[in-house]
């Protein structure tokens, strides 16, 4: 690409050159320019001769043969060009230059990413000016000897300047019998830019040689023959070191501090030392590049060729980021969750990447130690969350173990994506969770209660990303050794039995439960404890409306006082709670009638109850 | 006749009254160097890729293959958090009793080595190694019995242990110092929640000196550590 541009710029020079013969000559040089069919390539919009040895273009452009379309421009070429110029004939103005220079001037590189149009046009000058034939009589004559310094290059994609070189220069030289036509063309791309070598022979351009060539953003200098997937999905930059010999076509080096912005990754990586080899069957070799950075290595391989490529991607023992959570489908829509950077990281994956438009075809495994996981929504934590990963050839994500410490307890998991559809499966078990932890997490927002207890449970669902409405869930659990007669809920109902919540510890909840049509339905859920024991069931809508019935039911032996008398006076009562999780509103209703068979049962201990 | 019924009715219950009312005695304990708070005391130790964290469920009676044993209990959830699986060997874990000098200036008891007697992983029986694969999380019962029950409840339990990975072994010690009633870290005077439960403040059963025969009891919870007791 860059090396276009220098071509393009020697071009100019040299049409340059031949129009300072003659204050007429741009006219001549017109002609010779499309004479040697140039014209395909190079064009100019104005010449300014100055004097017979100074001169500038304005407007210059160079345009990829195959297509006609510009890649280059030269703003300006404001050069002071010393010329020594032979005309044998002027009748035919056929030119046997023997050198030129020039200083300063700014060319704008156009380039599109996947297009190698600038490759062609700057082969296509550089042999049209090397086939040029000597005036008849002269003799073979040396081709001329070429020196442009100072340039500013632009490289320009179509919205923004990609890179800039400054104090760039240009040596064209003859090597050995003119009559070879053996040219060397050394681009010093200024200071820490590097340098490219180009060697031409009688049939154009025969080598390439690259000496920490800054390069950026593409892949194009590489690749000569067009490798399609390759460019719609990697974008390196760094400074290479490289050698192509076109006439093998084979090429070998390194791209040194690279990095490389891939669409298949959600963030830049590198840097990133990536030798590369390229055969002569155009297949693109590179073996264990290893791109460093803070959370650890990364290890690249790549096998490619014009249709498809294979590649191999390794991370060890790195430092888990929660960037890497980005290459987890859906994860961007869990706003309310942060993962802290910590832990530790790996993963093992194959990609291969064929087709146009190009499809990726992903498989592979890892594992992960997340330090600390953050719902900022719920005020939940968990804690050391390992897990391992799997992505099969039949496009799912499965996490086959995941575990965590959660709110004094543990949370075990399993589940499983399908990349194709967006469908997941998981089941969730919690093991001997803190409830009064989390219920000051949930609720109270950690304000100090006697809220208590130790829960158990777990959890089957399916559902499909970015739809909540699919959420489909079933499971149980049970909280037990618990003092919760200070939640909202139940504090309502005990005031409405005109109950006190006794000093016991070891109330008890056991609910079995479905998700479905986002509302979670508990049936049957039984609380139980020493002074009041219900039984029934109930919903949570996910807008936190809640709708519960709940009937007092007979507690053990041992229930007299205060409990007997809440019996004869409450018991015929069916409890409605409605409202919110945080408003929630507590009535007792009358039961004479569903209530018969335990009115008898009623009757039969204690004698005819009063109708509550 | 008659009051020689009574003399033995008499007996008979002040012996059944002195016999509800003896407590076998249960040491509970709290690792060295974790801050005193509610609950079970559990310690960390974090290293080469494993994080163990130790709670010590105490030293009670309890009764194997019919006979009564001193049992230390510990409970460990190891999480590896590298690539590689570790070993836990069963003859990696021991328990030490420790004495020191006794109150009146005599020389120390001497320390008592357990070795374990029973090891679980969940549901689980364990007999040479305790396997935990990469990026996963395991839970384990450890039980070391010593054959006489009357052997004094030790102040000090210090616990060993050992992992093997490919990369080397790892070595850790826990010591754990027993609690009494005062500190703010002893159990409750309160039965565990349930006995399907078991647990209360995490303590295993408290308010148990002996836990009566050990045996995995069946649950169809998922639960990190089972009971092995019903006291």
């Amino acid at each position: 690409m860059r090396f276009a541009l220098f071509l393009g710029v020697l071009a100019l020079g040299l049409a340059t050159v031949v129009l300072l013969v003659d204050d007429q000559l741009e006219d001549v040089l017109r002609t010779q320019l499309a004479r040697f069919s140039l014209d395909e390539v190079l064009a100019f919009e104005q010449l300014v001769v100055h004097s017979p040895e100074a001169a500038s273009v304005r407007g210059a452009t160079l345009r990829d043969p195959a297509t006609g379309r510009v890649v280059a421009h030269v703003e300006r070429l404001d050069a002071t060009l010393d010329v020594d110029v032979s005309l044998t004939d002027p009748a035919n103005p056929g030119v046997a230059l023997t050198s030129l220079r020039g200083r300063g001037g700014r060319v704008l590189l156009r380039y599109e990413e996947g297009d190698l149009g600038l490759v062609r046009a700057a082969v296509a000058l550089v042999d049209h000016i090397a086939s040029i034939p000597v005036p008849a009589g002269a003799g073979p004559a040396p081709l001329p000897e070429i020196a442009f310094d100072d340039l500013e290059v632009v490289v320009h994609s179509e919205d923004f300047p990609l890179e800039r070189y400054v104090g760039a220069s240009v040596r064209v030289v003859t090597v050995g019998d003119p009559a070879d036509h053996r040219i060397d063309v050394v681009v010093d791309a200024g200071p820490r830019s590097g340098s490219l070598r180009l060697l031409f022979g009688r049939d154009g351009l025969r080598r390439m040689e690259a000496d920490a060539l800054r390069l950026s953003p593409a892949l194009t200098t590489l690749d000569p023959a067009g490798q399609d997937i390759l460019r719609q999905g990697f974008s390196p930059r760094g400074y290479l070191d490289a050698v192509a010999d076109l006439e093998t076509d084979r090429a070998w080096g390194a791209l040194e501090e690279a990095y490389v912005d891939t669409e298949y990754v959600p963030f830049l990586l590198g840097p990133a030392r990536i030798p590369f080899e390229v055969d002569e069957e155009g297949l693109l070799l590179i073996e264990r590049a290893v791109f460093g950075f803070e959370a650890g290595e990364v290890v690249f391989s790549l096998r490619a060729d014009a249709d498809t490529a294979t590649m191999r991607i390794d991370v060890d023992d790195a430092v888990f980021e929660e960037r890497f959570l980005l290459l987890v489908p859906g994860y961007e829509d869990w706003e309310d969750v942060t993962c802290e950077d910590g832990g530790t990281f790996e993963c093992h994956l194959d990609l291969v990447v064929a087709g146009d438009p190009a499809e990726v075809a992903v498989t592979g495994d890892g594992g992960f130690h997340i330090e600390r996981v953050d719902s900022a929504r719920w005020g939940l934590v968990a804690e050391d969350v390992v897990g391992r990963f799997e992505v099969t050839d039949q496009d799912v994500l499965s996490f086959p173990e995941v575990s965590a410490r959660f709110s004094g307890g543990r949370l075990r998991g399993s589940g499983t994506l399908d990349l194709a559809d967006d469908e997941y499966r998981l089941s969730l078990a919690a093991e001997d969770l803190d409830f009064g932890r989390l219920h000051a997490s949930l609720v109270t927002k950690y304000e100090p209660g006697t809220v208590a207890g130790w829960m158990q449970g777990d959890l089957r669902a399916r559902g499909r990303l970015h739809d909540p409405d699919s959420f489909l869930g079933e499971g149980q659990f049970s909280v037990r050794g618990g003092n919760f007669w200070e939640t909202n809920t139940f504090e309502q109902i005990l005031k409405v039995l005109t109950l006190s919540r006794g000093q016991d510890a070891h109330q008890r909840v056991e609910t079995s439960f479905t998700v479905k049509d986002k509302v979670v339905r508990f049936d049957p859920l039984a609380i139980q404890s020493d002074v009041l024991s219900l039984a029934g069931s109930g919903t949570v809508r996910f807008n936190e409306r809640i709708r519960f019935e709940l009937r007092p039911v007979p507690v053990g032996l041992g229930m007299f006082g205060q409990v007997l008398d809440t019996l004869k006076e409450e018991l015929l009562v069916k409890l409605e709670v409605r409202g919110t999780l945080d408003d929630p509103r507590v009535t007792a209703i009358p039961l004479n009638i569903v209530a018969r068979p335990f009115r008898r049962f009623w009757s039969f201990l204690f004698g005819e109850p009063v109708d509550g | 006749m008659i009051a020689r019924r009574m003399a033995w009715l008499c007996c008979s219950w002040l012996l059944l009254a002195a016999g509800c009312a003896h407590t076998v005695e249960r040491g509970y304990y709290a690792p060295v160097d974790v801050p005193a708070v509610g609950g079970l005391g559990v310690l960390r130790q974090e290293r080469d890729g494993i994080i163990l964290d130790v709670a010590c469920q105490g030293v009670y009676l309890d009764t194997v293959d019919g006979v009564k044993v001193r049992t230390t209990h510990l409970q460990l959830d190891v999480t590896r958090t590298r690539p590689t699986q570790v070993l836990f060997p069963v003859d990696g874990l021991r328990v030490d009793f420790i004495y020191g000098p006794g109150s009146d200036g005599d020389d120390a008891r001497p320390n008592v080595r357990l070795d374990p007697a029973e090891v679980w992983t969940r549901k689980s029986v364990v007999h040479d190694a305790v396997l935990v694969n990469p990026w996963s999380n395991k839970s384990l019962d450890v039980f070391f019995d010593h054959p006489d029950p009357g052997l004094p409840i030790p102040p000090v339990v210090r616990f060993r242990w050992r992992a093997d990975a490919p990369d080397g072994s790892t070595y850790g010690d826990v010591r754990f110092l027993r609690i009494l009633e005062d500190d703010p870290r002893h159990p409750a005077p309160l039965p565990s929640s349930d006995k399907a439960f078991g647990v209360r403040d995490g303590y295993y059963f408290p308010g148990h000196g002996d836990l009566g025969v050990r045996r995995l009891r069946d649950s169809v919870e998922a639960r990190r550590h089972y009971l092995f007791h019903d006291p």
